[in-house]
């Protein structure tokens, strides 16, 4: 193995989790956060000797990550099923699952860009610019994004919470 | 879901802090990690050389078809003047023509050369018909007025010459 190989199966080993759980963010599926994460890793894999230079490995693969996500969402169609030799793993149950899946209800019934813009800002704590870099946008954009982003939570958590419930059913 | 309300109903900016635990609800108990790094590493350097190969290919056409075209331009300019007008060219423009070597001729287009109207001014032998008969020019004035016979057996010389007496 060469030096690169080596740094890149330690950055998977390291940061591949946490880039899991923000593919997971996005698109609220283990399953295809998982692709998420391999199609972000193997183009990072590409520019490696590039982006090591830069220090911006890091930086690069979230990138990679949040933009892949966009784009799969805005596909008309989507695999929704996959063949597998294996069996599923049995997620352990939450502490709270009634909070879980009423958070991923909102989360999923938010449009796929303010999503983006609420996990990266919240969750990963990147200042607006970072956000603007990633998406590719304006900061002004992020900004609307995310105000447009936070009113649609409020909206549906609070004042109509008749669609979490239809969209419970569905 | 009363949680959630309390924290959203209020018309207050919404802290950071509670955001990120609405998302660290949503994330739950994760499942573990089926992505094998040294898996991905092999995937990766396959791929990898796979696009190597395929840039590599694409190059390598790219230069061979840009020598193939720079050969047939080439070509085709040096031999331009022995092979008559270009197609491209307008007919009748000011361009000296060869004559035709090839005995497949337009019988529209006009004839350019010397040769074959000097064929065409060539006396030829006459044709012998069989319809006309060859006649003799005459050589005696009886065979242009032929003498008249008496039913006593003697010849009526024709007007205008003295009899055979």
């Amino acid at each position: 193995m060469t030096g690169r190989d080596t740094e890149f199966v330690e950055f998977v080993r390291t940061r591949g989790p946490s880039l899991r759980r923000t593919a997971f963010l996005l698109c609220g599926d283990w399953h295809r956060a998982e692709d998420l994460v391999q199609i972000a890793l193997l183009k990072l894999f590409r520019a490696w000797s590039r982006i090591k230079a830069a220090e911006a490995v890091e930086s690069y693969a979230r990138t990679v990550l949040v933009r892949t996500a966009v784009d799969e969402s805005r596909r008309i169609v989507r695999r929704r099923e996959r063949v597998s030799d294996s069996v599923p793993e049995v997620v352990a149950p939450a502490e709270n699952p009634d909070a879980t899946l009423d958070a991923r209800r909102v989360l999923a019934m938010l449009p796929a860009r303010q999503r983006a813009v609420i996990v990266l800002r919240y969750w990963e704590d990147l200042p607006i610019e970072d956000v603007a870099q990633m998406l590719g946008c304006a900061e002004g954009t992020v900004k609307s994004q995310a105000a447009k982003g936070l009113a649609t939570l409020r909206k549906l958590l609070a004042r109509e919470p008749h669609l979490l419930a239809m969209e419970a059913v569905r | 879901m009363k949680r959630y309300d309390e924290l959203w109903l209020h018309s207050e900016p919404v802290e950071q802090d509670r955001i990120r635990e609405l998302l660290g609800d949503a994330l739950g108990t994760e499942p573990d990690m089926r992505l094998d790094p040294d898996a991905l590493l092999t995937q990766a350097q396959r791929r990898e050389r796979r696009l190597r190969v395929a840039s590599v290919c694409g190059a390598a056409a790219a230069v061979a078809a840009v020598t193939v075209g720079l050969a047939i331009v080439t070509s085709s300019a040096g031999s331009a003047p022995t092979q008559g007008p270009s197609p491209h060219l307008v007919p009748g423009a000011s361009i000296e023509q060869e004559p035709a070597r090839s005995s497949q001729r337009n019988p529209t287009e006009p004839r350019v050369s010397e040769e074959p109207a000097q064929k065409e001014m060539r006396p030829s032998a006459p044709t012998p018909r069989s319809d006309i008969v060859p006649q003799r020019p005459p050589e005696r004035i009886e065979d242009i007025a032929p003498s008249a016979t008496n039913p006593d057996g003697r010849t009526i010389p024709p007007a205008g010459l003295p009899g055979p007496g």
